[in-house]
This record gives C-alpha cells, sequence and structure tokens, in this order.
C-alpha cells in the first residue's frame, strides 16, 4: 500500500514538473513571436500607475491617446496605497508580465529596477521640464525617469483658527511655532494632530527636513554613505528634538494612536489646527469640508532664518520598461510624451489631476490653497528638496521606529540617532 | 495481479492527482524555490540571484534585533490568543450544547466573524480602536476605554489577541460543539444516576472525550496564530515602534521592504522549521489524552 502510494507521488511530481517546464518554455516561445507584431503595427501597451483616486482620470486620458494613435491599446492598471504596490510590481515581474511604463520614486528604487529601465534621455520633453525635477532620475548623465509633477509638504494649517486664536504672523521658525501652538492651546484647540503612529509621517517627510535643511544635502548623504559623517554629531538632527518634543507637547492626547486618517479628520472638523501632511491631504480636506481655508508652513527644526523653506520635490517619474519588444517602448515613450508635451496632456495634468506639473510654461490651475503656497515658496525660491528618495531600503522604517520609541519614552533622543546611524550603515 | 496494481496506481492518480499538481506548483514548487533563494543575496528583482552559501542563515542569528523583537511577540501572542480563545471556545460550546431556545442562532453569530477577511478586519478594528474606544472613553471616562489603544506595545499586544479571539472563536466553538454532541447520552445519564455533580460529569467524562477536538482545535490555533500576518498587519502594521510585528511580518518586510529577499527566505525556512517542531510536538502530547469511549 505505501509502496503504491509512493508510486503515485513520484509519478505525479514527474507530470507537474513536466507541465511546469511546459509552461516555461511556452512562454519562452511567446517571447521570440514578439517582432512578429512589428509588421502588424498593433501595439498593446500596459500602463501601472500608483495613485487610486486617478484611476478614472488616467482611463480617460488613455482613450484620448488611443483616438491620437489608433494602432495602440492601452491598459491602465492601478494599484496604491502605502508600498503594497511595489510588492504586486514584483510578482508582476517575477511572472513575466511586467507593465511597460510604471512609476519609480526616487534613486534608491531605481537601484531595485535597474535591469529593467530604459534610457530616456533626448526625449523630446526633456528640454521643457523643470531642472531640478530632472535631476532625481538622472543617472550618470542620462536621463532614466519622466517627471510628471512636483509635490509639497509641511504643516497644512487652518486659517481660520490661526485667525481666531491671534497668530497674524505666520510662524517660520520653532520659538514662532510654539507661540503659535501655545496661543491655539488657549483658544481651546488641538495645535497639532500628530499621525505618528503612520510610518511615513516620520520616517520619510519629517526625517527628511533634517537632510534637506544641510547646506548641500547630497554631500551629506555621500559622507554618510562613506562613513564620514554621523547624523548623531550633526546639529539639525540634533535640533530635530525641537519639533518633536514641540509637537508631541502640544499634540492630541496619544500620538502614536492616530494615523494620517485620524490626522485630516481632526483637521477637517476643525478640532486640530495643524498637521504635517503635504497637497496629497488636500482632495479628502476638501471633501470632508469644502469650505476649508488652508495654508502650508514649512517644518522649522531651530529659529534660524533659513528654516522658512517648504520641502518641494518630485514625488515619483514614470519609467519605460526596456525588456518591452521595441515598437512597444516606442509607444510607451508617445505615451508619455503625450502626457507632459502636449495640450490634451497638460489640461489633464492640471485641471483633472490637480498636478502642479514639473514642466515650464504649463499653467497651473485647479490649484488650492496649500498647492498655491506650495508655488508661492517655490517662486521665491524658498524650498528645500526631497531626499527620502535616497534613504536606503528600509531605513525609513527604522527612523519611524526610533522616533516612536523616542515618543514614547523608550530612549532618549542621543540614542534615537546613535541607532539610526547604525542602521543606515547596515541598510546602505 | 500486475495488471491490478497497475489499475490501483491508476485509480490513486486519478483522485489524488489534480489536487496533488496543484499543490505541487504552488506550494512544493515555491517551497523548494524558497530553500534555494535562502542560500543567495537577491533583491527580488535583478534577473541574477548571487549565491553565498550559509551567510543568510548565520545574519539570523548574528544581531537581528528586530528578528527577536518579533519572534518574542509572536511567541507570546501565541500563548494569549491559543489560550484564550480555546477556553472560551470550550465554555461557549458547552454553553450552546444545552438545550437553549436561541442556541442554534447564537452558534450561528458567534461562528460569522470567521467569514470576514483578516484585512478588513484588521481596519474595522483599528478604527474601533482609535476611534469608538475613544469616544466611549470620553462618554462613559471607563479606564478601559481610555487605554492608549494600540499606542503602546501593551495596548497593541492585548488589542491583537482581542481581534484573534473575536475572529477565530466561533470556528474552534463549532468543532467543540461537535465533538461534545457526540458524547454518548447514555454515558451523562449514568454518571448523573450514579450522583456525579456538573464538575465530575465535565472533568471525567466531557473533557476525557472531547481531546480528540482538543487536539485539532489547539493545533489549528496554534498554526493560525504561529503564522498571523492579515489581521495584525492591517491593525498596527507592527507599530508602535515595531512591537506587534509577528514573525511573517518580519519575513515580508525583510523580503519586500528591505529588499533582501534572500534573507527572508533564510528566515522563513528557519520559521518552518520551528512552527513545525512545536506542531509536531503539541500532536503529539495530546494524542497521548486522548480515549475511546
Amino acid at each position: 500500500m505505501n509502496k503504491r502510494l509512493l508510486t503515485t507521488f513520484v509519478l505525479l511530481l514527474v507530470a507537474a514538473g513536466l507541465l511546469f517546464a511546459g509552461g516555461q518554455q511556452e512562454s519562452g516561445a511567446q517571447q521570440k513571436e514578439a517582432p512578429a507584431e512589428v509588421e502588424a503595427e498593433e501595439v498593446e501597451l500596459h500602463f501601472f500607475q500608483f495613485k487610486p483616486y486617478l484611476d478614472e482620470e488616467y482611463k480617460k486620458f488613455a482613450d484620448d491617446f488611443e483616438q491620437q494613435n489608433p494602432n495602440v491599446t492601452v491598459t491602465t492598471e492601478t494599484i496604491g496605497g502605502g508600498t503594497q504596490w511595489q510588492t504586486i510590481l514584483k510578482s508582476k515581474f517575477a511572472a513575466g508580465e511586467g507593465p511597460d511604463i510604471f512609476p519609480v520614486e526616487g534613486p534608491s528604487q531605481y537601484e531595485l529596477w535597474s535591469d529593467y529601465i530604459a534610457d530616456l534621455s533626448g526625449e523630446p520633453w526633456v528640454d521643457n521640464a523643470v531642472p531640478f525635477a530632472l535631476e532625481v532620475l538622472n543617472i550618470d548623465g542620462k536621463q532614466m525617469g519622466m517627471p510628471v509633477n512636483l509635490e509639497g509638504y509641511g504643516y497644512i494649517y487652518n486659517k481660520e483658527i490661526f485667525k481666531e486664536a491671534g497668530v497674524t504672523k505666520t510662524p517660520s521658525t520653532v520659538s514662532e511655532l510654539e507661540a503659535a501652538a501655545k496661543k491655539i492651546k488657549d483658544a481651546g484647540y488641538t495645535p497639532f494632530a500628530t499621525g505618528y503612529s503612520t510610518w511615513w509621517v516620520i520616517g520619510l517627510h519629517l526625517y527628511n527636513v533634517a537632510f534637506a535643511q544641510q547646506d548641500d544635502p547630497q554631500a551629506f548623504i555621500d559622507k554618510l554613505n562613506a562613513g564620514e559623517v554621523k547624523m548623531a554629531d550633526n546639529t539639525l538632527f540634533q535640533d530635530l528634538q525641537n519639533i518633536v518634543d514641540l509637537t508631541v507637547e502640544y499634540g492630541e492626547k496619544n500620538p502614536l494612536t492616530t494615523d494620517h486618517n485620524k490626522q485630516v479628520q481632526m483637521f477637517a472638523n476643525g478640532t486640530a489646527a495643524m498637521i504635517q501632511q503635504g497637497v496629497w491631504k488636500e482632495v479628502p480636506i476638501f471633501e470632508a469640508n469644502p469650505n476649508a481655508n488652508v495654508g502650508l508652513l514649512p517644518i522649522p527644526l531651530n529659529d534660524n532664518a533659513k528654516m522658512d523653506r517648504v520641502a518641494v520635490g518630485v514625488p515619483f517619474n514614470f519609467v519605460v520598461n526596456k525588456t518591452s519588444p521595441e515598437p512597444v517602448q516606442k509607444a510607451a515613450k508617445d505615451f508619455l510624451n503625450y502626457l507632459v508635451n502636449s495640450k490634451t496632456g497638460q489640461k489633464y495634468m492640471t485641471e483633472n489631476f490637480g498636478f502642479i506639473p514639473a514642466y515650464k510654461e504649463v499653467d497651473p490651475q485647479g490649484l488650492k490653497g496649500v498647492g498655491k503656497d506650495i508655488l508661492e515658496y517655490a517662486g521665491q525660491d524658498k524650498t528645500i528638496p526631497w531626499v527620502f528618495g535616497q534613504f536606503p531600503d528600509g531605513f525609513a522604517n527604522e527612523v519611524s521606529n526610533n522616533i516612536q520609541a523616542y515618543v514614547a519614552d523608550r530612549q532618549d533622543w542621543d540614542k534615537t540617532l546613535s541607532r539610526l546611524d547604525a542602521a543606515w550603515q547596515k541598510l546602505k | 495481479m500486475n495488471n491490478r496494481r497497475m489499475r490501483d496506481i491508476r485509480e490513486d492518480i486519478f483522485f489524488i492527482g489534480p489536487g496533488f499538481i496543484i499543490f505541487a506548483l504552488i506550494v512544493l514548487f515555491s517551497f523548494v524555490l524558497g530553500i534555494y533563494y535562502s542560500f543567495t543575496e537577491w533583491n527580488g528583482v535583478n534577473k541574477e540571484a548571487l549565491w553565498v552559501g550559509l551567510d543568510n542563515y548565520l545574519q539570523v542569528f548574528k544581531g537581528d534585533e528586530q528578528a527577536g523583537v518579533s519572534a518574542v511577540f509572536t511567541l507570546k501572542f501565541t500563548l494569549a490568543s491559543v489560550i484564550t480563545a480555546n477556553l472560551l471556545a470550550f465554555g461557549l460550546a458547552l454553553a450552546l450544547t444545552l438545550p437553549l431556545k436561541n442556541a442554534k442562532l447564537m452558534r450561528t453569530i458567534i461562528f460569522l466573524p470567521n467569514v470576514i477577511g483578516g484585512i478588513i478586519l484588521g481596519f474595522v478594528w483599528r478604527f474601533i480602536f482609535t476611534n469608538s474606544f475613544v469616544s466611549i472613553g470620553e462618554l462613559t471616562g471607563s479606564w478601559f476605554f481610555e487605554l492608549p489603544w494600540l499606542g503602546t506595545p501593551m495596548t497593541g499586544f492585548w488589542a491583537s489577541v482581542i481581534v484573534f479571539v473575536w475572529q477565530r472563536t466561533g470556528y474552534l466553538m463549532m468543532i467543540y460543539v461537535a465533538a461534545i454532541v457526540s458524547i454518548d447520552d447514555t454515558l451523562l445519564e449514568a454518571a448523573y444516576i450514579d450522583g456525579a455533580s456538573q464538575l465530575h460529569m465535565l472533568t471525567k467524562i466531557i473533557i476525557p472525550l472531547t481531546v480528540q477536538a482538543i487536539t485539532v482545535c489547539v493545533f489549528l490555533a496554534l498554526s493560525w496564530t504561529t503564522k498571523m500576518f492579515d489581521v495584525i498587519f492591517a491593525l498596527t502594521n507592527g507599530g508602535p515602534f515595531g512591537s506587534t510585528e509577528t514573525f511573517a511580518m518580519n519575513i515580508y518586510y525583510e523580503a519586500f521592504q528591505y529588499n533582501n529577499y534572500g534573507l527572508g527566505s533564510a528566515k522563513a525556512i528557519l520559521f518552518f522549521i520551528i512552527v513545525g517542531f512545536i506542531s509536531t510536538a503539541q500532536v503529539l502530547t495530546t494524542k497521548k489524552w486522548e480515549v475511546e469511549a
């Protein structure tokens, strides 16, 4: 009996193996057949993006593109929210179904996908883009990704509450912010909804400020990678403690229980006066409260005048899959060019998507309080960059865990920074 | 004779085959591939994985602090949840096998949370803990609801246990109900006539005769809790500061967020060995207690 079962299983295992081998051969054959599509001129373009609220808009845009290019069929796929879209993207590539266009958030992610990313230098849009937006994925002089929009973050504040509490000058240093928070608290509001249970609020955006306020952020990161400097020895990282302490002292009761959704909720219903968030939260804020009167403040670390700068960056770049067949790559490039370089595409970007375009001479419309403030800061050259795209994989997680532990009084600030130094060296 | 054996094998293939092939493709194949990747350094995307031998395994034992934290959490969570869920399930099963009016309806209601997906359940409970509990706390001033739910390692831990117990107790209860119902009534009647107390009937008849169900339920609960991922992922996402990260989540983060696919695979293989060892030990022990009526 046992022998019989054993024979059965061995046979089945062999059969399964054959089936699998068969499957692989098949996909190999498909790849070889691909060039045949050149003659047919029929191209299927697989477009992957990660902003769920723009799914419909991107599909409409793809329809417009298909009308201009009848031989191209665009499949738009939207998977977003947190970091999960990357996991899904990985499994798609592992299954041999990698999309032809997909987003890459920064240099670290570029490293990850570099085997698959086509060179886009020489594309028509390169000349029209805002120079600093191009820098993000300019790798060794080659343009590997296409920026689309600019985003900014800081403290989104409720102008009505500020007025009611008697805060007339918008605070731009830690002392001014503390004075404002005190007045707001006295007026009966919660000055900050911190959102410190959400990893990216701390790990990406807050921590970025200490890097971005350095005189030369890039040089600082290079030195950090080379092990020549330590965050623990740097005054700006030490000063970061000021703003963490301030927001916790004047924040909601249990900062580690509020996530980014709760932040927006507390802000939109008028209990909290400030949230550390970015322009992407304007949509839900105005959904919850169409009459919101909001603006954006910088995140100061100390009382230096340089603190009056908001973090503006390129949230993502679209890249083209270089393992796609040649005609599909061509269509992908056309698609991207159509998005940022045609009147139709620009209209979509500004009006339908509500983006601040990363391109010169595109008139930004449909901007509300936060977006307008970002443009104003940018116009006065009062911006600091986003460098968290250069954090080693997983570093933002470590930042979030360690600062949460600091907020919970589990460790002091020196310990926090020295542990983060160790984490950087380990993960880089 | 030989012909007959061939026919038997053909029959086996016919009946076991389809399921086995799917199992082989989805589980066995991935498992073997996972073993291979555990000996490599790979970021999960590059076309080539670099062979590094036992390096990944050594690295797990050498100063991976967070892996230690998550292993301890998983252990504590498993202990607390397996015991609570089984005690509660057994108690409910006892109560709901009594001739109560709405017993069947109540069984159904208690079973219901099982059909909700883990991620959704996690988000729903996250909302309950961070919003509803706060409001109830403000209204009643009860210390229980005023705790910083999900904001401290302690509340994060118990919140995870509460949600797990809430989700799975109904399922375990059904197994216990089936076991209790199948006890021969004459045994209980005879005991009753002989003057046995309720407690005696419970400890000398009902529990010994439901040990089989206990084996199954403890085994199930063990395998659910040791491999816990979805509910806690949505509920606490491992926070605050990684204190509620289960080992399964640690593996996921290592492989997909820190992009160390090889190291993640090595952890997964070690995890498989440990969980296999615990489960086998548990089944062997409780098997010994089983009796036939």
